[in-house]
This record gives structure tokens, C-alpha cells and sequence, in this order.
């Protein structure tokens, strides 16, 4: 008798054991989903349109102004200078008392973005198959090529390291090249089979490498460790999937598996969904913004989003498909969301104006976005 | 010591063998668990130079396929592998160290999807392999108005035509038939791009805007919209 009771208490733990595993590996996989605020909280005001002013705590409206007529791509300085680049390859610096163009220009221009701290612009120009690569230094005023032989690369989010994918005979390679070198060489990381990648920054010393997105087609999502130079692949039937990422996550977008739509999660630096969102917006629609609290050690971060008013119309239609191929232009109101609690503030916008908000950021206590419908960059004073 | 005692001591070992393999919840995480066969492709049709998104094939036009393989942290060298490419089940192209190979899409009607899969049979013990679906879509035209509800308060505006998918490496290959409210407005410089001007004393109104985009070099690869912009000055 004792021996069976004995048996079936060592059954028991076992079968415990077991279920301890799964729950173990289920949590550890499951996405958290906020119980509260992870959708627009109901009754919360827009700021704009036929909300009125403000919302539900902070974010008073306020005047928005032109800050460049015409932008491609912004750096903001601590200083409050506001640096662009504008369709015609000129770089404008316009500080608090001067505005200051570039005499060069770049022609063709593609694309551009400012590297970290404002100082360098990269350009794309010319064949969209086989661009040419310029780097402008800002301090010296000068244009200087870049022999990059690639078709996508993207600053490093602390200093002047670029990463990008080099063409092959049979392929690319993913390479890094530190431009703040006397002679920058490029690092080659690992070659790839596959010739049209796409990547981005997640941290210093991580990059992500991804298909281009559509709607009707799945696509890989892999990490890849710089240093080490190994890859983790995380996905490869990610629909869609366009990213964002912060210091700490990464905002994804993914299309619906089945028709229009799409939905929105954070995801770590391991690559793992850490939240959701019931709203829907697209990543090159928002950017993390430091918490009040953060800190070097402790860096938290909100997003920054716009979101299109129409939701309806927005969730019915082909994401990202038909908001890439210029077929959709939104309206959007701005928000401020609290990735700990989950609550929404919203950010003020103009008052009676239409913005389909590109690149949204806040540097010292002003908002700066490009609007998608003219091309401008705006700006407005903001209280949050 | 008596067969009752071995069988218990087997059963106790059994038991807690299963439930320590159970308890583990990194035993079977996917990163750890084998390689991992990167299935990618690019189509070669004509997009704008401002889409940045996945070019997508239409009949008539060319695919290349490529595969890699990530296995434990690292993309293996496939040179010595044999790898076999099939289209629809067919066997489409093999070779030793074969990772890309090209493919036309048929110019058949009716084409909407492409099943792709790669074998390596000789890779690791088991051999590995994937296989996706390649849509094959229509060519599209899309006329693109800077506005959400492509409304415009102005009297004269500008309608671009953006054409998507086509076998064609320049616009300048294409044909473009614009239609403004029923009649074709006056010659244009840029056929992709149109100035509509209404009169100083129009009324708000819908105006029906239409474009058709052909590829003359090629039957029927065509693509078609209409739109309708809401004029409130």
C-alpha cells in the first residue's frame, strides 16, 4: 500500500512537472496584451477635427508652422537648430537666428537620412537599381561619394557606422563600413543568396535583416549579431512587416493573414512580441520617444504615433501596400502612448488642418513631422 | 533484490525522466532546434522609383529565386549541395551549389499563383528544403491625389499616374490615356502627370477621373482606374 502510494505520488509530481514546462514555455512566448489603453481609450478627445482641443490629460493645441517647405528627411540639434534636405538635394541649417543652404546639391536625389547627431547626411541618387551614395558633412559643407554599391543602407543609431548590402555576382553581402574612418573600409558581416534585403538598426551592435514588405506575400525577419556575425532567423512568413525600432523595442507592423488590415505588437531585442495593440497605425508613422524618468541606465521610452482618424477606412484597405504605392493618404492625430500603463495622451496638431504625419519626433518640447500631402516639415510647441 | 524492486526503480526513473524533459521549455525553441531554409525571390517588373515596397511578378515576367540556409547562428556554405528548384511541381532547374536560379513566369492567362519549393535532399542527415506561394498578380494603375479623402479646394490640381507591375523598365515604354470628367484634357509635357484647371466659376462637384496605362509591346497587359475627386472650393 505504501509503495503504490508512493508511485502515485512520484506520477503526480512528474505529470506537475510537465505542466509546470508548458505553462513555462507559453508564457514565455506569449505577446502581454494591456488590459487597458492598448486601443484608444474610449471617450479619449483628438486633438483637431471635431475632438476640439486637447484630450484626456495634457497635450494642449497649439500652433503649427512650416519649417522647411519642402523635406526629404530632418535632424533636430540639441541646440534647437533643424537641419534638412530637401527633393532637390539642398541641405538647409536654419538655427534660431540664421538659415543657412548648401551651395552643392545632390541630383536625382532618392532618399537621405541624418546619421545620429545631425552631423552627416547619407543620400541615395540617381537609378533607384543602382544608386550613387553621397555623404554631407555638415560642419564642412561638402558632398563626398561613397562607393557603397548597394541599394539600401541605414545609419547606426550612436555613431557613423553604416549598414548596408553590397551587390555580388551571385547575391549580396551584408556589410558594415565606419565612416568616421580616415579611409572607411567596409566589415563584411555574412553573404547572402538573396539580392533585394532590407536593413535596419536595432541596436549598436544588432542589426535586422528583412524582405521587402507587401501585403500578399510572406517575408523573413532575422537578427544578425555584428560582432559575432551570427544570425537568428525569427520569422519567415511575416506579411508585410515594416519596422521601427527604439533604443530598448521594436514596433512591427504586419499585415492581416487574410484580407485588409493588418495589426501592430512591440517586439525585443531577443525578437520576442513583448505587447499588442488594438489601434492601427504604421511604424513610419511613429518613433520612441525617452519617458520623463529615463534615464541612461533606466532608458524607457514611448511611442509617438499618428494615427489615421478614418480607422475604418484605414483597416479596409491593403497594408502596407496601398499606403506605400500613394494610393491612401490619411489624416492623423498625434498621441503620446505610455508603453507601461497603456494610457494616450494626445500630442496637439493643428486645428483645423489635414496631416498624413511621416517621421513624427519631439525635441526639446517641440513636434516635428513631415506631412505626406505637401511635403513639408512642420512644426508646433507641445506640452506633455 | 526482488523483480518488484526493479520495477519500481525502472518505473521512477521513467517518470522522472519524462517529467524533467517535460519541465524544460527551451527543449524544443525553434532557434535551437535545426536549419532553417531562407525561401526568398525578387520580380523584375517596372515600380515608380519612390515605392520602396516588394515588386510583385505578372505574367510574362521574370523571377529569380534565391535560397540560403541559417543553421546554428551561421548561413551554410551550400556550394557542394545538390539543389533542386521546382515550379508547380516541375522540376525547373538543378546543379550542385545552385542557391539562385531565374524563372519567366508563364504567360498563360489565369496564372495567379506560383508554388516554388527547393530541396537540398543530401543537407545535414535528413536533407531540408521549403517552398513558398509567389502571387502573380495584374499590372495596376494608380492615381495618386495628395489628399485623404481626394478632396481639393483649388481650381487647378495636379493627378498623378503611377504605374505598377508592368513588363517594362521606363514609363516611357507605356502608353497613357487620361480621361477628366469624360474628355481628354489638353496635351501634356509628362503623360504621368496631368494639371486638371477648372473654370473660376465651377461649383462643387465630383469629378470622374480615369486612367488607362497599356504596354503596347505586349497583348492585353493593361490596367485601368477611375476616381472620383470631391471639388469644394
Amino acid at each position: 500500500m505504501k509503495r503504490w502510494l508512493v508511485i502515485t505520488l512520484i506520477i503526480l509530481a512528474a505529470v506537475i512537472l510537465v505542466g509546470l514546462g508548458i505553462y513555462l514555455r507559453g508564457r514565455s512566448i506569449a505577446p502581454k496584451n494591456p488590459a487597458a489603453g492598448g486601443g484608444l481609450p474610449e471617450g479619449t478627445t483628438r486633438p483637431g477635427g471635431t475632438g476640439g482641443n486637447g484630450g484626456a490629460s495634457g497635450g494642449a493645441t497649439s500652433t503649427i508652422t512650416v519649417a522647411r517647405s519642402a523635406a526629404v528627411a530632418y535632424a533636430v540639434l540639441p541646440d534647437g537648430t533643424v537641419e534638412t534636405i530637401g527633393p532637390d538635394g539642398t541641405v538647409v541649417v536654419a538655427s534660431t537666428t540664421a538659415s543657412v543652404t548648401s551651395p552643392l546639391r545632390i541630383q536625382n536625389l532618392l532618399g537621405a537620412s541624418f546619421s545620429h547627431d545631425g552631423a552627416k547626411v547619407l543620400a541615395r541618387a540617381g537609378d533607384p537599381l543602382d544608386p550613387r551614395w553621397s555623404v554631407f558633412d555638415l560642419k564642412k559643407a561638402s558632398w563626398q561619394p561613397l562607393a557603397l554599391n548597394a541599394r539600401v543602407a541605414a545609419w547606426s543609431p550612436n555613431d557613423y557606422r553604416v549598414a548596408y548590402f553590397t551587390k555580388k555576382l551571385s547575391g549580396s553581402s551584408l556589410a558594415v563600413m565606419d565612416l568616421k574612418a580616415q579611409s572607411p573600409k567596409p566589415q563584411v558581416i555574412m553573404s547572402f543568396a538573396a539580392d533585394d534585403l532590407l536593413v535596419d538598426w536595432v541596436s549598436p551592435s544588432r542589426l535586422m535583416v528583412r524582405e521587402r514588405e507587401s501585403a500578399l506575400v510572406g517575408g523573413m525577419l532575422a537578427m544578425v549579431d555584428i560582432a559575432n556575425k551570427t544570425i537568428q532567423v525569427l520569422r519567415t512568413d511575416a506579411k508585410g512587416a515594416e519596422m521601427v525600432w527604439g533604443a530598448e523595442e521594436g514596433l512591427l507592423f504586419e499585415a492581416a493573414p487574410a484580407g485588409p488590415g493588418g495589426s501592430l505588437s512591440l517586439m525585443n531585442l531577443k525578437g520576442e512580441t513583448t505587447q499588442t495593440f488594438t489601434f492601427l497605425t504604421l511604424p513610419s508613422k511613429c518613433s520612441f520617444y525617452p519617458t520623463a524618468s529615463s534615464s541612461q541606465a533606466s532608458p524607457g521610452e514611448d511611442l509617438l504615433c499618428a494615427i489615421p482618424r478614418d480607422a475604418k477606412g484605414f483597416g479596409l484597405s491593403q497594408l502596407p501596400d496601398d499606403y506605400r504605392k500613394g494610393s491612401l493618404f490619411t489624416a492623423d492625430d498625434l498621441f503620446r502612448i505610455d508603453l507601461v500603463d497603456g494610457t494616450f495622451t494626445p500630442v496637439g496638431a493643428a486645428q483645423n488642418g489635414d496631416f498624413d504625419v511621416i517621421s513624427p519626433s519631439i525635441r526639446n518640447g517641440i513636434l516635428y513631422f513631415i506631412n505626406r500631402l505637401d511635403g513639408k516639415l512642420y512644426k508646433a510647441p507641445v506640452a506633455l | 533484490m526482488t523483480s518488484r524492486n526493479y520495477l519500481f526503480k525502472y518505473l521512477l526513473l521513467t517518470v522522472l525522466f519524462v517529467g524533467a524533459f517535460g519541465a524544460t521549455p527551451w527543449a524544443s525553441r525553434a532557434q535551437n532546434s535545426g536549419p532553417v531554409v531562407l525561401l526568398t525571390w525578387r520580380a523584375e517588373t517596372y515600380v515608380p522609383q519612390e515605392y520602396e515596397g516588394r515588386v510583385l511578378p505578372i505574367s510574362g515576367s521574370k523571377i529569380t529565386l534565391a535560397v540560403d540556409v541559417a543553421d546554428k547562428g551561421a548561413l551554410a556554405s551550400l556550394s557542394t549541395q545538390k539543389v533542386y528548384w521546382y515550379v508547380n511541381e516541375h522540376l525547373a532547374a538543378a546543379g550542385t551549389g545552385l542557391t539562385r536560379t531565374s524563372i519567366s513566369v508563364s504567360s498563360r492567362p489565369g496564372t495567379d499563383v506560383l508554388d516554388v519549393r527547393v530541396a537540398l535532399p543530401d543537407y545535414g542527415d535528413d536533407g531540408t528544403g521549403a517552398a513558398v506561394q509567389i502571387p502573380v498578380v495584374a499590372p495596376e494603375t494608380v492615381i495618386s491625389i495628395p489628399s485623404p479623402a481626394k478632396r481639393v479646394g483649388a481650381r487647378s490640381f495636379e493627378v498623378r499616374g503611377l504605374p505598377y507591375f508592368f513588363n517594362v523598365t521606363d514609363t516611357g515604354e507605356l502608353a497613357f490615356s487620361w480621361q477628366v470628367a469624360g474628355t481628354t484634357p489638353p496635351a501634356y509635357n509628362d503623360p504621368a502627370s496631368i494639371t486638371v484647371t477648372l473654370p473660376d466659376n465651377a461649383p462643387a462637384r465630383q469629378i470622374p477621373i480615369s486612367l488607362s496605362i497599356a504596354n503596347p509591346s505586349v497583348d492585353f497587359e493593361n490596367a485601368s482606374q477611375e476616381i472620383s475627386v470631391d471639388f469644394k472650393p
